[in-house]
């Protein structure tokens, strides 16, 4: 069987005794490990006339995953790994100012995790605990010095507290295993990547399966404890491309599921990569378009990008560190929306809600499903824009001058960052059109078009950057990413023809303001979700339907590259 | 202009593939790399006025294993098998090409970022020819981007002192033996490492513990249009000890031990590792309660081991030929052939055909090197007099064919690289004795002490014009050899500076008791395991300033278990 084992049910108990608490999982030798160690630091850490922690917790991620990779119609990558990862929270000052929320080199941004041994020894582990504590301690002691000195020199009008307290919460689930082996998948892998040798235009493609299973335990020094557990399985498919005049175009799908749920495999999947290079060679072969200005449809998966992108991914962090010089700002997330609480941003049908206690929505296991955060606070579900307006954002225990409390919706990611993130992210309005490309048509006759645009796909730097000739810069990242499967609708008869080279121009986050309409079609999207640093994504879903936009511009953009002088070798030469 | 034949080697005919885990048989994937490689000739040969003039194709297949135990707890076991695709293509004319150095820009103008491309593990026919034929666009293009840079800097600069071509060309090899897949008993091994471990981290003060083997195979599939042809294997295998921990002032110290062998039966037995184990906890409660050394200047040996790593760190890179070409480099040697650069007792050899030496395997050994040369010995010093250099197939002045000393990681490029540096001296004596001569060397200069360095781990040299011609060598295990008789007596907290032609002038004597050190050493085409031999060497004077440590003061609590529990 090459199935995932079900996430385990999550019992949890608020506030309960500390006695229960313990007897939660004290046959884990990895609780016990950092629950002694914990005790330990929490009542003898300290050096003289400097401060003791006035907060610790200890957080180990085990992450068991297997990768499979096919290039061209052959795997290149089968391999399985398992690693485990200790973070320590360590604070010290006291919560209205600590060590934390302080960039004061590159090491804090790029802080990488500690590797901790596969084996579950106690006094193993409780060493590693012990030294990695120590420096956590002393590097803590050094930030809140720092930070003081930035402070005095830098002084600003409002003192935002850096730290919110919380409940002791234990959740104690199940931890999860791999139900499975490389060797089970790569005969989907293989025969997914060989469906792509009969497209004879395409240069490069891949495909890959990942599957991972991540446990999470978790201890503090407030009495919080939790064991929560995932599986994922991720499929994803990226072909490259070349149009006669050199743009390149990479196309992808993927598909991430959580749980019993999976990708699609067999005759599905080719089905669906043999879609996908249809419409790329459909792409290739369009004329291109130097402007245009007017309504946009966002159908299918690039509704959730565009929501994913535009609007998940401009809200946290609702607070951004200090840094000590400017230079570093341009390696911090830059979220538009954190600071337009209680402001329009939606037109006012628009409502969107963050429910991570969604865990199955019509028959699609959420991504984002979760019961605890990573800082031990109960995750709750919150609405963040409502009849327009945002009034809420995703809290971690970083208070910003609105927001006091967190509302359990933080993430701890591998640079040790913990930083606010969606999970479950709901679009909805109560005034949905049926029939959005009728709208389309009708917008752009205002705008005395021939056409107005539908977008079904938008480009994935991260997947399109790996075959492009030159290096791309990291300021580079548009607010939109540009549109690789882009179809004219012409305004008289409803028809649809591919154009390519289009990227949007004079975007804002008011662009959101400009949704026209929402349509009936709501589906929901399992994404990687870009958390604001490069390279950095989190599981979570968008369920969206189809997005029209009143007025967008685009324009000519994509980069060229030299066509190769010879053609691809093809199967049967 | 002069060249040298390659002579070309035996084929060898045997095509088996033990236990591979895919449809890897070497004669097909070559055969398919062979195809399109006259594919790829035949239609970018003439595709610019600037022709291709060579391309060569090598896949690095990788399989590799990786066990260890942390502090004594186990690490979780890793294995994987990898192809990785090098495409090299030359564009313009064997005395003009792409691969001429661009003078007066920035480190990357001359070498390009490491490229990593994956390529098929399976032998699916038209898998590998796309996997080529992308790869192959790719570098056409980079290349004749690349050649026009070069003519329009040549242009702009004045001529270059080495007027060499930038290419030679080598009779074709052919050669082919069977790719052996290693394996161990991974739970046997485990259970090794996890008792060794455990041993190693017992100790209070041993912060930071880690024993670890790694099996890696390396094969080579490679073709070139000039006809070669080769598939040939490497294997690395190593077990590794190390330990760490922290005297009073905050600084780090640690030991280790690597032993190196070319199959798994050489590696060493559980006893061996024990022993070892228990040495270096030894030496390092030594030197955790060792004094600081003030800087120093003086009578020193560097032992064997440590004076092999000494050779090829200060010695062995100036001798590698891209640095006698390239304007940016110091040049300490290049206008020396023939000239006394070492006391003349003492010759230097750089043999990558050498196996072995005393029964341990030299991780330096190749058949051929990553351009397709057969590998050589080649008499770097004779009696002190500096006789050649290592070449690639890029010319230098007075040295127009490659020695096979071509190498790089895959998916960088090829530059002159060390293979088993051989140091050796006509004038030896019993180590006692160069001890004995280290302490009247002392009384001699009126010093109260010599230093003996046993162990270096490492170290780093500049050899480009843009700073000094100086090194640094990092010491691990440094003793005190007392004038009076005192005992010896373990110091720490040395580094190891000075400049090249001066150190190479202090040497008077060495022992008779060669030792090898099997290393990886990094340089601009990547990661490469070399092997240095060198007996210990009486040194009239070295220079050791104080090394940077860390100011961390030591863990604040107790190791648990060791108090400080509630």
């Amino acid at each position: 069987m090459r199935r995932a084992i079900p996430i385990a049910v999550v019992c949890f108990v608020l506030v309960v005794p500390l006695s229960l608490a313990l007897a939660q999982g004290e046959d884990d030798p990895l609780f016990r490990a950092m629950q002694d160690e914990l005790k330990r630091s929490t009542k003898g850490l300290s050096i003289e006339s400097m401060p003791p922690p006035y907060f610790l917790s200890y957080r180990i991620h085990d992450v068991e995953s297997i990768t499979v990779r096919a290039r061209y119609g052959s795997l290149v990558q089968t391999e399985d790994n398992e690693r485990s990862y200790l973070y320590i929270d360590c604070r010290v000052g006291d919560p209205a100012f600590d060590n934390s929320g302080f960039v004061g080199s590159w090491q804090d941004i790029y802080n990488v995790r500690s590797d901790l041994v596969e084996e579950d020894d106690y006094d193993v582990l409780r060493h590693q605990i012990w030294l990695r504590t120590d420096a956590a301690y002393k590097s803590a002691l050094e930030n809140l010095a720092r930070k003081d000195a930035y402070r005095q020199s830098h002084p600003t009008k409002e003192e935002i507290p850096d730290f919110a307290p919380a409940e002791a919460f234990v959740a104690i689930g199940e931890p999860v295993r791999l139900d499975t082996e490389p060797a089970a998948w790569e005969p989907d892998v293989r025969a997914a990547a060989q469906a792509l040798q009969e497209f004879p235009s395409l240069q490069d493609w891949q495909v890959t399966l990942t599957a991972v299973a991540e446990n999470e335990r978790y201890v503090n020094s407030e009495g919080s404890r939790h064991l929560k557990g995932a599986v994922y399985t991720m499929i994803e498919v990226a072909a490259t491309a070349q149009s006669e005049d050199g743009q390149r175009l990479t196309s992808f799908l993927r598909h991430v599921a959580r749980g019993d749920d999976e990708p699609p495999t067999g005759s599905a999947l080719v089905g669906e990569v043999r879609e996908m290079a249809a419409e790329l060679e459909a792409v290739l072969a369009a004329p291109t378009i130097d402007e245009y200005v007017g309504p946009v449809l966002f159908d299918g998966f690039a509704s959730a990008q565009f929501m994913s992108q535009l609007f998940a991914g401009q809200l946290a962090p609702a607070k951004l560190p200090l840094v000590a010089q400017d230079w570093m700002k341009q390696y911090l997330p830059d979220p538009k929306l954190a600071g337009r609480l209680n402001r329009r941003v939606f037109p006012e049908f628009v409502t969107i809600t963050d429910e991570p206690s969604v865990d199955v929505w019509e028959d699609v296991r959420l991504v984002g499903h979760q019961t605890v955060d990573d800082e031990g606070v109960p995750c709750q579900d919150i609405t963040l824009v409502e009849d327009g307006r945002l009034v809420a954002l995703p809290m971690c225990r970083q208070p910003t001058k609105k927001i006091g409390a967190s509302n359990g919706h933080a993430r701890t990611f591998e640079n040790q960052w913990t930083a606010s993130t969606v999970t479950n992210v709901f679009v909805r309005t109560e005034k949905s059109k049926k029939d959005l490309v009728k709208e389309l048509r009708s917008l752009a006759r205002d705008f005395d078009n021939e056409y107005g645009l539908l977008i079904t796909r938008l480009d994935e730097p991260s997947v399109s950057n790996h075959y492009r000739w030159t290096e791309v810069s990291e300021d580079s990242r548009p607010l939109l990413t540009a549109p690789i499967a882009v179809y004219k609708v012409d305004v008289k008869d409803g028809t649809l023809e591919p154009v390519r080279g289009l990227v949007f121009d004079e975007l804002s986050i008011r662009t959101l303001r400009d949704v026209a309409a929402l349509g009936r079609d709501t589906r929901a999207w399992n994404v990687l979700q870009p958390m604001g640093i490069e390279g950095v994504t989190y599981p979570a879903t968008i369920v969206t339907p189809s997005v029209l936009v009143e007025e967008m511009e685009l324009t000519s953009g994509t980069a060229q590259e030299p066509l190769p002088l010879s053609g691809r070798p093809l199967a049967g030469m | 202009m002069l060249r040298h034949s390659v002579p070309v080697l035996a084929v060898c005919t045997v095509f088996a593939i033990a236990a591979a885990c895919w449809a890897a048989p070497g004669p097909e994937l070559l055969d398919l790399m062979q195809e399109e490689l006259d594919r790829s000739m035949a239609n970018l040969a003439g595709a610019s006025d600037d022709p291709m003039f060579y391309l060569q194709y090598s896949i690095t297949e990788v399989h590799s294993v990786s066990l260890g135990a942390f502090n004594g707890g186990l690490e979780a076991p890793d294995e994987s098998d990898r192809r990785f695709l090098d495409v090299d293509v030359r564009v313009g004319t064997e005395v003009l090409d792409n691969t001429h150095e661009i003078r007066g820009g920035s480190w990357r103008d001359n070498y390009a970022p490491p490229r990593q491309i994956a390529f098929p593990l399976e032998a699916e026919p038209a898998a590998v020819r796309a996997a080529l034929w992308s790869e192959t666009e790719y570098q056409y293009q980079k290349a004749l981007e690349r050649l026009t840079k070069v003519e329009a800097n040549r242009q702009v600069m004045v001529e270059e002192e080495d007027l060499s071509n930038d290419f030679s060309p080598a009779d074709p090899s052919r050669y082919s033996e069977p790719a052996v897949r290693t394996s161990v008993d991974t739970d046997e091994w485990r259970g090794i490492l996890k008792r060794v471990g455990e041993e190693m981290a017992r100790s209070e003060f041993v912060l930071t513990s880690r024993v670890g083997l790694t099996l890696e195979d390396r094969t080579t599939y490679m073709v070139n249009n000039e006809g070669s042809r080769l598939q040939h294997s490497n294997y690395y295998h190593r077990v590794s000890l190390s330990v760490s921990g922290m005297a009073d002032d905050g600084m780090r110290l640690s030991r280790h031990e690597t032993y190196s062998a070319a199959s798994a039966d050489h590696l060493p037995d559980e006893e061996t590792l024990e022993a070892d184990a228990a040495r270096l906890v030894s030496e390092l409660a030594a030197l955790i309660d060792a004094p600081v050394v003030e800087p120093y200047i003086g009578p020193a040996i560097l032992r064997n081991r440590a004076s092999g790593v000494f050779f090829h760190e200060i010695f062995g890179h100036r001798i590698e030929g891209h640095r006698q070409k390239s304007e940016s480099e110091g040049q300490t040697f290049t206008k020396k052939v023939g000239q006394q650069i070492l006391p003349e007792f003492i010759s230097v050899y750089d043999d990558a055909t050498l196996e072995q030496f005393n029964g341990i395997d030299l991780r330096g050994y190749y058949k051929f090197d990553d351009e397709g040369v057969p590998a050589e010995r080649v008499t770097v010093v004779e009696h002190g007099v500096l006789k050649s250099f290592l070449t690639t197939r890029s010319p230098i002045e007075g040295f127009p064919r490659s020695n096979g000393h071509g190498r790089r990681y895959h998916g960088h490029d090829v530059v002159a690289r060390q293979a088993n540096l051989l140091v050796v001296s006509d004038s030896i004596v019993p180590y006692e004795r160069l001890r004995e001569m280290l302490i009247e060397e002392c009384i001699r200069q009126g010093k109260p002490y010599g230093l003996v360095f046993d162990d270096i781990s490492g170290g780093f040299t500049m050899t480009g014009r843009g700073g000094p011609q100086a090194f640094k060598v990092l010491p691990l295990l440094v003793h005190r050899v007392y004038a009076d008789g005192r005992p010896d007596e373990i110091v720490r907290g040395v580094d190891i500076v000075g400049t090249p032609l001066t150190s190479f002038s202090k040497i008077i004597m060495a022992a008779d008791d060669p030792g090898v050190f099997n290393g990886t050493c990094g340089a601009e085409s990547g990661w490469c395991p070399v092997s240095g031999v060198s007996p210990s060497l009486l040194v009239t004077e070295i220079e050791v300033e104080k090394r940077q440590k860390g100011q961390d003061k030591p863990p604040i609590l107790p190791p648990p278990g060791h108090g400080g529990e509630l």
